[in-house]
């Protein structure tokens, strides 16, 4: 550990690393903001906001981890404080319950989980435009195939395969992916 | 069999994650299933995508491109605010101090704001204040006056030796600071003379004189021929019997039976010479004459040719010898 931290090396932040940080990790982090706070434009801005800090603090910044950890950890607790001050809105209840006790433990499994779903929807975004489209209609708008079908002037047939197509895809690019950690997760949830 | 049993028609998982499954379709699944344990991990990461669909709804709405830009401005925002704050910070301090400064030299520094300050060298001068009153200053003395007399008095400060001549005005009483003295007058005229060791004498020629000193507040009223001294923490007043104590003013120097040791003291005191006296004989004699605008070797003539003695210069020091012995000598 020790030793660890005495190899430690101080990242210098440039503009370049910054906006590489924020193209490998702005989406995980909001999403991730607007898991606690249910509140997509609060997240954004809370997002926004940590990385204007450390574009503007670039010389001053120490970052004792790593970048990633960095920024994770600000914007978890700049959420925190956020739900703190919402804390009379009875809708958030829930999330101080979690919030304060075993809040990392917890923390970092939601993080996990955007992480995944994160590279699920990237996956999603390289299958080809129709079946995509098609993909996207059924499992996130929640259209019936019949109703895409419709909706697109194809056969319902056809809508059926695209989405048998999407899932393949996925099965190839992100399954192996999904099933470790949903293996780690199943083993950590029986521990 | 084996071969089927590892391979899965895409339309039958599907149709289990849609639960729209038929038996045919279950059975087959089940039998996949139960075939590899890699299978199981598969589906539950097919499920997992299938469920996914609304949490991942939310990377949809996030415009990256959008937010970076925004993300940008802000902070050239901020950085410019900072850096706007941090300048107007020093500028305003700046100014702060430079405004503090320039009233603080403004009140005090003669000559710079609303006090003026005169300082004469080797020569004597005469200054007309802004309400009309003549100062004549002599040799090496400084005043010290406000250019515009705007509040309720007229005050002044004087070092060295001065004569005024007050213009009246009853409303605003005219007040000079010099050594210990603060003297006060109305309108009036009168000599003002720091000396060494602390002395301070005003010479009244008109007019009446207040005359305080500054540390026992102790007051004295002068008026015409008397002389108020400022010692220490003693003021006294007397008759002035100094013919001429405003003589490096009027450059007129006149003794009436003066005793010698006064002609030589007034003597000292106009020409600025030093005179010793070897002669005992003008000890108990008094002199009488007037010079006007005399250069000293006049006078030093005509004491010479009067009392028969010897005068010898050297530079500013004047010897003063009976001639007869001088001679034997």
């Amino acid at each position: 550990m020790e030793h660890a931290l005495k190899n430690q090396q101080f990242e210098n932040l440039t503009e370049t690393r910054i906006e590489e940080l924020f193209k490998e990790h702005y989406s995980v982090l909001t999403a991730y903001a607007n898991k606690f706070l249910s509140d997509l434009d609060d997240s954004r801005e809370i997002v926004q906001d940590v990385f204007v800090h450390l574009f503007d603090h670039r010389a001053a910044v120490k970052i004792h981890t790593s970048a990633k950890a960095h920024l994770y950890t600000s914007v978890r607790n700049t959420c925190l404080n956020t739900i703190k001050q919402r804390k009379n809105h009875a809708t958030h209840h829930e999330n101080i319950k979690y919030l304060s006790s075993g809040f990392s433990l917890q923390a970092d499994k939601i993080l996990e989980q955007t992480e995944l779903e994160y590279a699920l929807f990237k996956a999603i975004d390289e299958l080809p435009e129709q079946c995509q489209r098609i993909f996207k209609l059924n499992r996130m708008d929640g259209f019936t195939n019949q109703e895409i079908a419709d909706q697109l002037g194809i056969s319902k047939r056809t809508v059926e395969t695209q989405i048998s197509k999407a899932l393949k895809s996925l099965r190839i690019t992100i399954g192996p992916m999904l099933a470790t950690l949903l293996i780690i997760s199943l083993f950590n949830a029986l521990k | 069999m084996k071969q089927n049993n590892q391979y899965i028609d895409e339309q039958v998982l599907k149709a289990i994650l849609e639960e729209t499954s038929s038996d045919m379709e279950q059975l087959q699944f089940q039998e996949w299933i139960a075939a590899n344990s890699a299978n199981e991990a598969t589906f539950l990461s097919l499920q997992k995508i299938w469920k996914s669909g609304k949490a991942i709804e939310v990377f949809q709405n996030i415009d990256e491109t959008a937010d970076w830009e925004i993300i940008k401005t802000k902070s050239r925002k901020t950085i410019k605010l900072k850096k706007v704050n941090l300048f107007m910070r020093y500028a305003a301090t700046v100014l702060i101090l430079l405004s503090l400064s320039l009233v603080y030299l403004y009140q005090t520094t003669p000559g710079f704001g609303k006090y003026s300050q005169y300082k004469s060298m080797q020569t004597k001068n005469k200054i007309v204040l802004a309400d009309g009153t003549q100062v004549y200053l002599n040799k090496e003395s400084k005043i010290i006056y406000p250019k515009y007399f705007n509040s309720k008095v007229r005050n002044v400060e004087m070092i060295g030796e001065a004569y005024f001549q007050v213009k009246p005005n009853p409303t605003k009483p005219f007040i000079i600071k010099s050594g210990d003295a603060i003297i006060e007058v109305l309108g009036t005229s009168f000599n003002v003379k720091n000396e060494t060791d602390g002395i301070t004498i005003v010479s009244v020629n008109s007019g009446k004189v207040s005359l305080k000193n500054r540390e026992t507040q102790e007051v004295v009223y002068l008026t015409k021929g008397e002389k108020g001294v400022i010692q220490k923490q003693k003021v006294s007043e007397s008759k002035n019997e100094e013919l001429n104590f405003n003589a490096w003013k009027t450059n007129v120097l006149t003794f009436k039976n003066t005793p010698m040791a006064t002609v030589f003291s007034d003597l000292e005191n106009y020409y600025g010479v030093k005179i010793t006296n070897k002669s005992v004989k003008l000890d108990t004699l008094t002199y009488t004459n007037s010079f006007s605008n005399a250069p000293i070797g006049k006078v030093i003539d005509e004491l010479e040719l009067l009392l028969k003695i010897h005068i010898m210069q050297k530079g500013n020091h004047l010897i003063i010898s009976d001639e007869k012995k001088q001679i034997k000598n």
